[in-house]
């Protein structure tokens, strides 16, 4: 639950590094109306604008947790910087014709995602390593979280006890993954 | 990782095939780790964000038929404010003390009206038999006097005998107040005011026992002779020759009300539309009013009063003679 009161960037920064997804929400709303005109002034429609945002939002989460990440101008021009680029990218890949009809100045580099893995498959093996595995896993893979903070967060004794839970998650999906994937997948 | 430590890694995955395998299944579960926080962040968006909810048909229906219902019953209400007068409302029951249309009623509740005599000009005579004029039936009245009752059943609704009133706030007053500013009532008109002479008339008898002249209202007649003669010495009273100079005021009413006021100085007559066939006697400290050979006495009190006749004939006879 997060009230009403207008947070800062430092503050959303703060959240997004120690975890909390209510920030993504603010950023959400916060950057909703500037990435949908964006979108719709440019050959997009609603459900366009709807997964730029989402994606946009997903990406600025990811720089954010990185250690090395300076923030030059607001968080939500970031945002719309992202989504701006992602955008530009996709009408590209579509082949066409590009006319960005915006003032923005900041450029983000947005990695081109590789080729999707079958989701259904992906939460298939996720589900099967159970809760707290899918849990300590995307805190050490994802938001790049370290041991001790994981062992906080997760109520483990320390984070030695963290590090090998870990090693038993990891073994354990790789098994899932090999069973479900064939050495030709791998290779 | 450096990058000589970099280039050897790549070729040993080059060459041992099992450590190429073991990197590619680390490498995919960690894209499956990553893919599946995405997924969990994008679920959490999509559960969370706020939705711009669009309506639909039916609900559109509903909103835009309740929204017109309430334009037509505003423009309705309007309409009806503006082509139609309010009901004058009873503001009295709000106040103790009545207000002007109040009185107004209650001298028609009051005044007789049943009285043949009002047909050529006459103050109403009261019923006998104490019967209030409300009580008589509407054939027997005139068509003034349903009028009259009329608007005195439109302006007074009755209320229960044993309902009280309530009791007046400040904003009560504030509110009568306003509604008394807007509460147009017609009022009473002056017709004439004139001063009459009133004739006094004392008894003998008294006069004998008094050794002096009777005095009518504070007023000393000066009596020239004590000793009346033939054929006024078979009665027992005589005539001053001093007249007593009175104020009268003839009022018409809207609502036709018939009655006087007399507070011992002026005169003030309801209902009398030949006052020029009018006379006021004295007699005994009373004041009598004769009009069309009936006699009516005028009480002195403060309220107004019903014409009321005089029925001691000996009395009618001598202020009718006089």
């Amino acid at each position: 639950m997060i009230d009403n009161k207008q947070l800062s960037d430092d503050e959303l920064i703060s959240m997004i590094r120690s975890g909390r997804q209510a920030a993504l929400l603010r950023l959400y709303k916060m950057s909703k109306e500037s990435v949908r005109n964006l979108i719709l002034k440019n050959q997009g429609n609603e459900m366009d604008a709807e997964d730029m945002l989402q994606e946009s939002l997903i990406i600025t989460w990811q720089k954010v947790i990185e250690p090395e990440f300076k923030l030059s101008a607001k968080l939500t021009t970031f945002v719309y910087a992202v989504a701006r680029n992602l955008w530009l990218a996709r009408l590209r890949k579509n082949g066409r014709l590009v006319l960005m009809d915006d003032d923005s100045k900041l450029t983000v580099q947005v990695e081109e995602h590789g080729e999707r893995m079958d989701m259904k498959l992906v939460r298939v093996c996720m589900d099967e390593i159970g809760q707290t595995c899918k849990q300590l896993l995307g805190y050490f893979y994802f938001d790049g979280f370290a041991m001790d903070k994981i062992a906080k967060l997760m109520d483990f004794a320390n984070s030695d006890t963290a590090k090998a839970k870990k090693y038993q998650c990891m073994k354990k999906l790789e098994a899932i993954v090999k069973a479900k994937y064939t050495k030709q997948d791998l290779l | 990782m450096g990058q000589f430590d970099k280039g050897l890694f790549e070729h040993k995955l080059t060459v041992d095939t099992e450590l190429a395998e073991a990197f590619s299944l680390r490498k995919l579960a960690i894209q499956i780790i990553k893919q599946q926080r995405e997924l969990e962040l994008r679920d959490y968006l999509r559960k969370n964000a706020p939705r711009d909810k669009k309506l639909g048909m039916w609900q559109s229906i509903f909103i835009y038929s309740a929204a017109a219902s309430v334009i037509l019953l505003a423009v309705s209400w309007a309409m009806v404010e503006f082509y139609f007068p309010k009901p004058e409302l009873a503001y009295h029951y709000l106040k103790k003390e009545k207000p002007k249309m109040e009185t107004e009623s209650a001298k028609v509740k009051e005044q007789t009206m049943n009285d043949p005599a009002s047909a050529n000009g006459l103050p109403a005579t009261p019923p006998q038999t104490g019967v209030t004029s409300n009580q008589l039936s509407e054939s027997d009245m005139t068509e003034d006097e349903l009028l009259a009752k009329q608007e005195m059943e439109i302006t007074r609704p009755t209320a229960p005998e044993n309902q009280q009133t309530p009791a007046l706030t400040q904003s009560d007053v504030m509110e009568y107040g306003k509604a008394a500013d807007e509460f147009k009532v017609q009022e009473d008109y002056l017709l004439l005011d004139t001063t009459f002479t009133a004739l006094i008339l004392e008894d003998l008898a008294m006069m004998d026992a008094e050794q002096k002249p009777a005095s009518a209202n504070g007023y000393t007649a000066k009596k020239k002779d004590t000793k009346i003669s033939s054929p006024e010495k078979t009665q027992s009273y005589k005539k001053s020759d001093v007249m007593k100079p009175l104020q009268v005021e003839i009022w018409k009413s809207p609502i036709n009300y018939r009655g006087y006021r007399y507070n011992g100085k002026k005169v003030q007559l309801f209902g009398v539309v030949q006052p020029n066939k009018a006379k006021f006697k004295y007699y005994k400290e009373n004041l009598y009013l004769v009009i069309n050979e009936q006699v009516f006495l005028l009480a002195k009190e403060d309220h107004y009063n019903s014409y009321w006749p005089e029925t001691d004939k000996r009395i009618i006879q001598l202020l009718i003679s006089e």
